[in-house]
């Protein structure tokens, strides 16, 4: 944390290993890969899981553990009030852990997965993904209530908090 | 009894923002609620307590249209709606992700549904702010969980869990007092069997 605060706080800077430099997406993920995001101390329930409320569908943004560690989702972006990010902590999932397709009573097809998403700054960036009718879909206005409802709390509780947040 | 009301006004006061061209009368209700709430559960049963408050009642106000009586009202729901309150002072992008934060309609919904549950003295869990743009009201017991998420859209959706990765999902329609009440007893029914 001090390396955080010190170094991309006062410095703007960031981890060599977090820059893109020209590397292009992967799109393979493995199963058991983590999926890191971070989190304030009121998003957390007793069991140590994100509460559905919190949950953001579609396209959380979560960085990917085989081009990032845990922290990388608290180094600040520059962005106003990232530089409180330290003092966030993270949370965890699985690309297995992402729900399975939902059909809506209408016949509608939604399924979901995560895309490598890089950023020049932050390489594993990647995102939750949603598809109705097999096409991607970032409109959540678009996107049917009962299946984001349903998503959000499905992967709720299949996120664990790794790092205790301490604000 | 106590004329004394926490209203759907004081929520939405706290959304508006702070240099909003509100009336002089606005003002002063705005003035007379921020030292009631510092003084309200120490209010004697005086009935001649209710006119001027009555007054401030039937002012002509579009935001004045739902009261919850603290006269019968839960031990619990002040502070309640005192969190309801700190919902609705967030700002936009209040989870670094880009939530909008909780409008007027989310707020008059989860309001309502606070009003039920006092009269039922289930108290929730929790009061949060939505990532999808609302305010979410949770019970949980052991590994039971239920809420009811008031969107900013106007939607109400509500959801029962143990856990197993089997939710149960339905829409409440807000405008109707029976599927409000429905719910409601739904939800209890699941935190505490």
């Amino acid at each position: 944390m001090y390396w955080v605060a010190t170094r991309c706080i006062w410095r703007d800077d960031c981890p060599r290993e977090m820059l893109q430099n020209g590397r292009p997406p992967d799109p393979d993920f493995a199963g058991d890969e983590l999926l890191y995001h971070r989190c304030l101390k009121e998003w957390v329930d007793e069991d140590q899981k994100i509460l559905p409320a919190y949950v953001h569908f579609p396209d959380q943004s979560v960085n990917r553990s085989k081009y990032s560690r845990p922290w990388h989702v608290l180094v600040p972006d520059g962005a106003k009030g990232s530089a409180e990010w330290i003092y966030w902590g993270i949370a965890r999932t699985t690309v297995s852990a992402i729900p399975g397709p939902i059909e809506t009573s209408g016949g509608v097809p939604y399924s979901f997965s995560v895309e490598h998403d890089p950023l020049q700054r932050n390489f594993g960036h990647s995102e939750l993904s949603a598809y109705k009718n097999g096409i991607r879909e970032r409109n959540k206005n678009k996107i049917n209530e009962l299946v984001k409802k349903r998503y959000r709390q499905l992967l709720s509780e299949q996120t664990r908090v790794i790092l205790s947040p301490e604000i | 009894m106590s004329s004394v009301a926490f209203t759907l006004r004081d929520t939405v006061l706290q959304v508006l923002p702070s240099d909003m061209s509100l009336t002089r009368p606005q003002n002063r209700l705005r003035n007379a609620f921020t030292q009631r709430d510092a003084v309200l559960e120490d209010l004697p049963d005086d009935p001649s307590l209710a006119r001027p408050q009555n007054r401030l009642r039937n002012a002509e106000s579009p935001l004045w249209t739902k009261t919850v009586s603290l006269a019968n009202a839960s031990g619990w729901l002040v502070g309640t709606l005192h969190r309801l309150h700190d919902v609705a002072r967030l700002p936009d992008n209040w989870n670094s992700y880009g939530a909008v934060a909780p409008n007027a309609t989310a707020l008059a919904n989860a309001q309502n549904f606070l009003h039920e549950l006092s009269e039922l003295d289930f108290e929730p869990s929790r009061i949060d702010p939505s990532a999808e743009n609302g305010v979410c009201i949770s019970f949980r017991a052991g590994n039971r969980y239920a809420d009811i998420e008031c969107f900013n859209s106007g939607d109400v959706l509500a959801v029962t869990s143990d856990g197993s990765g089997q939710p149960q999902i339905w829409e409440i329609i807000a405008a109707s007092g029976d599927d409000l009440r429905m719910a409601v007893a739904q939800i209890r029914t699941f935190v505490r069997s």
